[in-house]
């Protein structure tokens, strides 16, 4: 009993009666509805929208893309389709997807999203191996002459035998050739088509020049080779697709990409969306046709828990999200509902724990700009620009401005050492740096002013102190914010949040002496210690 | 584990906040202590002395209207943010001197139109958050008695005295040492000198969060030593609740040289420090009022 004496008991009685009645909610939740929980475990991957724009003027219209593949290293997830009951949605079983219209005028907009999740693989080639002489009837397609392929072509195939003479080992002919359109193709940002001999004369080409380059030469030394066209997977807006290249090796396909560099391996952000040398989107003609990706990073689950329960009443995510008309991510609602998360992380080291941190919420809020950067890279940043602003502000106050002018000129210099550090660290490489930019300039600015008043009123020891609490706080509330199966369960109950109210009445109502008190006051203690 | 004299009886921030502040502190009462004008008003109003009030000021561009006033104070004058907490913002000069030129307690002399920027600093709210538009108080400054003052101090010590529904609670004196550069507060460096309410005389001291038997610059020694004044101090900050209704609160008093002691303010938030300076908690003196 004396356990509970430190705590007021309305608020426990409060807290308790609000707990049962949102495990309640929730047990109805799984229990009643159906909510499925099953896909609350997760994992990365990439959300990715397509949205394709058309206008058709009257006549019959017919719309394909090619659908992104499924296989060993990349599965597909989630697909969804909407054109507005307008067109009819089929799928061929070569992973085709086409939208008709038997006659078709104004302007639509078609979506498909998917949840793609990916695999980089690295390949080992045979050494020494020759390059065999014959193969079987479904891979011997893939050494014909194409329209633009043309391997047979006589400056191609003397191109070849330089790169690879006779007699060349199987490993050794794909490296030079590799090498060739990799180094001594010169990678032009352009979109159209190039075909093999056009690359070869100019010596530079587009990307899928340079891939039907090197198809073709491998296809002239009697290796099997296709392009594949498809995706990089990053968080962005994209008109572009990409092409790389297939080779048949020790029977196995094993990818190569000239562009980028990649040889006998694929990068985790490649996706494939159409075998050979095929168009992705293909249409009726004369009509108007436009399209772009969205791309997002993100947990697989979050989109699953929220769809998985679509038919369910009380699905507020759902709603919101369909409201919005899918314009707000996931992922930002799922930071909304964390804060209060990290807001508790806050009132615990500070009331329990009795950690001082700047602001009064500010750890919490500095945790979500380490979002984009990650922990350490972000706390780096965080330190460098809070000192160097520092450094101007107690120049300023020497000065003797006035207040708000004065933050004015702070959040001016954050902003620029924002900038240029970031700058700085991406040119050797740190690519996290580049989610600085998203960083809070005003808190991070407030919390130079607070470091700086601190420093002048009290000493830089108090300061120093303050500023650790500030990161050990920060970095608390930054695993918290990390915890997926606590992201998904939040997602997929965000009434989860009633039962952080619950925890911060039991908190507020806790009358106890906080850690660093039992130090502070270590002299005091010795009547009456333990009874 | 969480009785009265549990861990020497120390009340934490927690329990303040809660059990005192929170319970007994209205927000009007607050709000009143908070606000130095208002709270001096209802003091005057209740009697009790006060600093006398010289002047006030809203705009730094006024100080023309003010200065022939500041001249005229001999001993000197305080400056002090309205709303300002923990001393903060709190300048003290010696002299105003006709032709324009102040002479500060704590080093060199300024010009007027230095005064008047900071003072339009304290104005923009510089030392007083969540108060856009601040207002400037001149006090006058009080004449040291050297009833308090030990040898050779670098500032003047005041008294805290904690009072708890009315009743003085516990009690400290504050001396200034040349580490907390003249003032007066324990985290500055100040020596807090607990005081035996019913014996008056000092008990225990603490110095930079240890205990102390002497005064660090002067080799004094402040254990044993009686507290003159401490009944008329009592009284007074026991007085306070009837002019801000406060039920937890710090009442903070100087000595004056010919008007005895004086209320220099109220707080609503009084600190936990003065525990250490008596090696006790306050729960037990605590406990015992609320009992009665």
């Amino acid at each position: 009993m004396k356990l509970f004496k430190n705590f007021g008991k309305i608020e426990i009685a409060i807290a308790l009666a609000i707990s049962a009645a949102t495990a309640g909610v929730i047990f109805y939740k799984i229990q009643v509805l159906d909510y499925t929980i099953a896909a609350v475990r997760p994992e990365d991957g990439y959300f990715v929208r397509l949205t394709m724009n058309v206008r058709g003027n009257g006549r019959p219209l017919s719309v394909r893309v090619t659908l992104p593949l499924q296989s060993e290293r990349q599965s597909i997830k989630s697909e969804r389709e909407s054109s507005g009951g307008r067109f009819t949605y089929t799928i061929s079983p070569g992973r085709i997807g086409q939208w008709r219209a038997p006659d078709f005028s104004g302007d639509q907009n078609i979506t498909y999203s998917f949840f793609a999740q990916t695999q980089a693989r690295t390949y080992t080639l045979p050494e020494g191996v020759p390059i065999p002489d014959s193969y079987s009837d479904d891979i011997v397609k893939h050494l014909l002459d194409e329209e633009r392929i043309q391997s047979k072509a006589p400056e191609i195939v003397a191109k070849a035998l330089e790169l690879a003479p006779a007699g060349t080992d199987l490993s050794t002919t794909l490296k030079n050739i590799y090498n060739y359109c990799y180094t001594q193709v010169k990678f032009l940002e352009v979109r159209g088509t190039t075909d093999a001999i056009t690359a070869l004369k100019l010596g530079e080409a587009s990307c899928n020049g340079k891939n039907r380059l090197m198809v073709a030469l491998l296809r002239a030394r009697g290796i099997p080779a296709r392009m594949a066209n498809g995706l990089i997977l990053e968080s962005n807006r994209k008109r572009t697709t990409h092409a790389w290249t297939i080779a048949y090796v020790n029977e196995e396909w094993v990818p190569f990409c000239p562009t980028n560099g990649h040889f006998a391996e694929i990068p985790e952000q490649y996706l494939e969306l159409a075998k050979g040398d095929v168009a992705v989107f293909t249409h009726s003609p004369n009509i108007g046709f436009d399209w772009r990706f969205v791309i997002q990073r993100q947990l697989s689950n979050e989109e699953e828990v929220v769809y998985s329960n679509i038919s369910n009443p009380l699905n507020i995510l759902h709603a919101w999200t369909t409201l919005k008309d899918y314009h707000i991510s996931l992922q930002l609602i799922m930071i909304v509902l964390m804060v209060p998360i990290g807001a508790t992380v806050v009132a615990l080291c500070r009331n329990v724990i009795g950690l001082l941190p700047f602001g009064t919420f500010m750890p919490a809020l500095i945790a979500v700009s380490f979002r984009d950067t990650g922990l350490v890279v972000g706390a780096a940043f965080f330190l460098a620009v809070i000192l160097i602003a520092t450094a101007v502000n107690v120049a300023l106050m020497r000065l003797r401005l006035l207040h708000i002018p004065r933050l004015v000129i702070i959040i001016s210099v954050v902003v620029m050492s924002i900038t240029l550090l970031a700058l700085a660290a991406m040119r050797y490489g740190i690519t996290e740096a580049a989610g600085v930019s998203l960083f809070p300039m005003a808190i991070l600015s407030l919390t130079s002013e607070r470091f700086s008043q601190v420093l002048l009123q009290e000493d830089w020891k108090a300061a120093g102190k303050r500023m650790i609490a500030t990161f050990v706080v920060a970095g608390l509330c930054y695993g918290v914010y990390n915890i997926k199966p606590l992201q998904t369960a939040l997602i997929a109950f965000p009434e989860l949040l009633f039962v952080n109210i619950s925890i911060n009445l039991i908190l507020g109502s806790w009358t106890g002496m906080r850690l660093t008190e039992y130090l502070r006051f270590r002299d005091l203690a010795t009547i009456d210690d333990g009874n | 584990m969480s009785g009265p004299s549990a861990f020497g009886g120390v009340v934490g921030m927690n329990r303040r906040n809660r059990d005192f502040v929170l319970r007994c502190n209205r927000r009007p009462a607050i709000a009143m202590a908070k606000d130095k004008i208002a709270s001096k008003a209802a003091m005057a109003a209740e009697g009790i002395p006060t600093p006398r009030l010289i002047a006030t000021l809203h705009a730094a561009a006024a100080l023309d209207r003010v200065y022939p006033a500041l001249v005229r104070e001999e001993s000197g004058f305080v400056v002090k943010p309205c709303h300002g907490a923990q001393g903060r913002g709190i300048q003290i000069f010696l002299r105003a001197l006709p032709e324009g030129t102040l002479l500060p307690f704590h080093g060199d002399p300024i010009t007027s139109r230095e005064f008047q920027f900071s003072l339009a600093s304290i104005i923009s709210g510089e030392y007083s958050s969540g108060v856009p538009e601040e207002t400037v108080l001149f006090e006058e400054r009080i004449r040291l008695s050297t009833a308090w003052v030990y040898r050779d101090l670098p500032g003047p010590p005041d008294m805290r005295v904690i009072v708890y529904e009315g009743r003085a609670v516990m009690a400290m004196l504050r001396v200034p040492t040349v580490a907390s550069g003249g003032r007066a507060n324990l985290h500055q460096g100040g020596v807090g000198a607990g005081i035996d309410l019913a014996a008056g005389v000092i008990t225990h001291a603490v110095w930079k969060g240890r205990r102390a038997t002497h005064h660090p610059d002067t080799g004094e020694e402040l254990t044993g030593r009686p507290v003159q004044h401490l009944q008329e101090c009592v009284v007074l900050a026991e007085r306070c609740r009837r002019a801000v209704p406060l039920g937890y609160m710090g009442v903070d008093l100087m000595l004056d040289a010919q008007a005895g002691p004086v209320v220099i303010e109220v707080n609503s938030h009084p600190g936990l420090a003065i525990q250490l300076a008596n090696g006790h908690g306050l729960r037990p003196a605590l406990a015992q009022v609320a009992a009665e």
